[in-house]
């Protein structure tokens, strides 16, 4: 218990002076994580008004909003959004979404602030290479952000930048010229970023360890982050790759995406001999495992709190850890399922299907540990809680919906509807996002010293997660009437415009919940000025980020490491004094007689 | 401790000498574990166009144009000499060897761009088929990277430090090797 004295002396080293480099250039692992969450929230926030932007104009496509029309001059000729507009903000939305705010917060973001601090470091194994890659994360949207601003406005391509659309350049449509360009080269920087990102995360966890701290004591978030860092490190190079050839098929005159004889707006194209699916199998290659860089931090997230909130320890720890790891090897086996529609032998598309298909093992293995954890508990519903329990509700819906997708006699029929949009938005966006809602929620007091409103994050919790379904549910059937992605319109087409009140339900459900979202920013910002003061360990947790102060000396541990002796999920332990035993505490029987906050 | 019944083996971590301020001492082996991790990284990017190539082959008759100049093997042997000078500087701190290195690494490079110019000259541009944007593209990040080696090279020379050569000795190797995958995977 000496060392557990000694953490809360005085850091032997003090921060550095400078206002530049002690909150904007800094290399504190805090510092950088804080930064990833609000340029993420920044991200959030421009994609959620983008995406309420198209719900407008699905649900009242003949409607005018003059305001719109002064605000976006181009994008509302008429007052009404064109076409076009309507495309480049569906691109900007999903590239900002997945690239700016799955990708950025549960990871780099949380993972950043918090990964250090449970594994008993003091900082990342590379802290200059750290704050090199925020900047440039930052750097890659701003590069999105220009796309929108140059001649012919943002790419039309969707986040997924399909060639020849992407790589033929002005003469293809608007948005198509120095938009596209602009968006290969942000997201080309946005995987160096990332890569180097995960080095870093890679590198703490396997040589930072506080002692004591072997492989199997480590808390599930640190696994979650370094199999999704794992992930990172091996997927985005090969984006980067698919990035450096699409930009030259753009600017050098290069043939890797198009094949020979197209005929574009009148024009022959002089590119000969190359193959639009190529960029698609890179694409995927990269783009399924990022669908596990993603979610695989939710999962870790998910797993900390309902185990803290249930007052027992994981259920099957190890397996938690084996199916973690599953998932992010065979994520990379998968990515044929992306491109059933696209041709593709069938035996290539039964491979693909059935590896697809094997996912579902381990993500049942989750979810069966998570409800077994949680059963017979006497749960504690915090704000946290809650929304880790809508990480695990959302799961299993996007999850169930996977299934269906992953054989391609069904896909074929459902690729591109409404369908996969409902799919997507509920595994990928809704269950990181809630996590991320959980993560901030449980972390914020360690994060700024303060907690975050319960009865304001409830509020948003029931709000949201009713709108969200009210929202994605109706669009599974939507897509299973055969509805198309993408269009900007659906009045126009007999056979679907009985559907328009569905539309303009899930529009208005939109709108609903996207303004509850101010909820969540008005106790973002209100509770780090006003929130109550948060104690050390403010949720009577067990892991080492609850040793120290809230918020952590510019050092974190002081001036002794911290010894870990025991699991990460040592709750309720018999015959201990309180039913939450720290992982620096050696006996918590002998335990009793001392203090250990 | 009776409840203790096991802490792994443990390597002391040295106190830090401060966030901000001063050179930090990691962990023995952190770097060499960076290292690989970005030579994973390297050779996911190397197999992802290398791959793209090799299907590429199966798209259509723009295929088998490129010609082996007697240069290519030069420079081949030219980086090879370089790994076993980097090995030579490594093991005996040696900086005459380094310098070595160092200037085979340069005049690679420069072969590399001649035979650039040889293939120009005989009609083959980037943008003429395939193939030969595939060599292009695959030569020249490769020589991109090695420039990267280059410039650790010349910090190392310019500091006169041979010590953290261990780590730069790897990533040397490593493109050395991949010059020879690469020379398989283009000319095979």
């Amino acid at each position: 218990m000496a060392q557990h004295a000694s953490l809360l002396h005085q850091p032997v080293h003090s921060a550095p002076r400078s206002f530049i480099r002690r909150y904007i250039f800094s290399t504190d692992h805090k510092v950088i994580g804080i930064q990833y969450i609000f340029l993420g929230l920044f991200s959030a926030v421009l994609g959620t008004a983008m995406s309420l932007l198209m719900r407008l104009h699905l649900a009242w496509p003949t409607t005018q909003f003059p305001l719109l029309e002064r605000l976006f001059p181009n994008s509302f000729p008429g007052s009404i959004m064109s076409p076009e507009s309507y495309l480049a903000v569906l691109t900007i939305h999903g590239t900002i979404m997945v690239f700016f705010l799955l990708t950025t917060v549960p990871l780099s973001g949380f993972g950043n602030f918090i990964m250090p601090l449970q594994i008993g470091a003091r900082d990342m194994a590379f802290p200059v290479l750290n704050m090199l890659s925020y900047w440039t994360t930052f750097v890659a949207l701003l590069v999105l952000i220009a796309s929108m601003l140059v001649e012919g406005g943002a790419p039309i391509s969707g986040w997924t930048a399909y060639p020849p659309l992407s790589a033929l350049g002005k003469i293809a449509g608007p948005g198509l010229g120095a938009g596209q360009t602009l968006w290969i080269a942000s997201i080309s920087i946005f995987c160096l970023a990332s890569l180097l990102t995960a080095l870093n995360f890679i590198t703490t966890t396997l040589n930072m360890r506080a002692q004591g701290m072997s492989l199997m004591r480590m808390p599930l978030t640190v696994w979650a982050w370094f199999t999704a860092a794992t992930v990172a490190l091996l997927a985005f190079p090969v984006l980067l790759a698919g990035g450096i050839l699409l930009m030259l098929d753009r600017l050098a005159g290069t043939s890797f995406f198009l094949p020979s004889g197209m005929v574009v707006s009148g024009e022959v194209v002089s590119h000969f001999g190359g193959s639009p699916i190529l960029w698609q199998h890179l694409f995927w290659f990269f783009g399924h495992p990022e669908v596990y860089i993603v979610i695989l931090p939710g999962m870790g997230i998910t797993s900390h709190i309902l185990s803290t909130f249930s007052r027992k320890p994981i259920f099957g720890y190890r397996a938690m850890v084996i199916a973690t790891f599953a998932i992010g090897l065979i994520g990379f086996l998968v990515w044929g399922h992306h491109m059933f529609a696209s041709g593709m032998s069938p035996f290539a598309g039964m491979v693909f299907s059935v590896l697809t298909l094997t996912v579902g093992v381990p993500s049942a293995i989750k979810v069966f540990n998570w409800l077994a954890t949680l059963w017979g508990a006497r749960i504690r519903f915090t704000a946290s809680m809650l929304y880790s329990l809508g990480f695990v509700s959302f799961f299993v819906t996007g999850g169930i919906t996977g299934l269906l997708l992953a054989q391609p006699a069904i896909d074929v029929y459902l690729h591109d509807t409404y369908f996969v949009v409902a799919h997507f938005h509920i595994i990928m966006g809704l269950a990181a996002v809630f996590s991320s809602f959980a993560a901030l929620q449980f972390w914020f007091p360690k994060m700024f010293g303060r907690y975050m409103s319960e009865a304001l994050g409830k509020l948003h919790f029931w709000i949201t997660i009713i709108g969200v379904y009210a929202i994605f549910i109706p669009m599974h059937f939507l897509g299973m009437a055969g509805v198309p992605r993408r269009y900007a319109q659906f009045t126009e087409f007999a056979y679907l415009s009985r559907l328009q009140p569905l539309t303009v339900y899930i529009s208005i459900a939109a709108l609903i919940t996207g303004a509850a979202q101010l909820i969540l920013l008005f106790n973002i910002f209100w509770s780090l000025f006003r929130g109550e003061k948060a104690p050390a360990n403010p949720w009577e947790a067990t892991t080492l980020e609850w040793t120290i102060s809230s918020p952590p000396p510019h050092d974190n541990f002081g001036d002794a490491d911290p010894i870990v002796y025991r699991g990460p999920y040592e709750f309720s332990v018999p015959g201990a004094p309180t039913d939450f035993t720290l992982q620096t505490v050696p006996d918590p029987v002998a335990a009793s007689s001392g203090s250990h906050e | 401790m009776a409840t203790l019944n096991y802490v792994p083996p443990y390597v002391p971590v040295p106190p830090s000498d401060g966030g901000d301020e001063g050179p930090r001492r990691l962990p023995p082996g952190t770097e060499r574990i960076g290292m690989l991790l970005l030579l994973a990284a390297i050779s996911m990017m190397f197999i992802g166009l290398t791959s793209a190539y090799i299907v590429s082959e199966a798209f259509g008759p723009v295929w088998d144009q490129l010609t082996v100049y007697p240069l290519v093997w030069v420079n081949t042997a030219v980086l090879l000499f370089s790994s076993c000078s980097m090995e030579l500087a490594r093991r005996r701190n040696s900086l005459p060897w380094l310098l070595a290195t160092l200037v085979s690494g340069l005049i690679f490079l420069a072969g590399q761009i001649a035979v650039f110019g040889l293939l120009a000259r005989h009609g083959f541009y980037l943008s003429s088929g395939r193939q030969a944007s595939f060599y292009y593209v695959l030569t020249a990040l490769h020589g991109v990277h090695l420039l990267g080696g280059i410039a650790a090279l010349a910090w190392a020379v310019f500091r006169r430090r041979t010590a953290k050569l261990g780590v730069i000795a790897i990533y040397w190797h490593f493109m050395d090797a991949l010059w020879l995958y690469l020379l398989l995977v283009i000319f095979l």
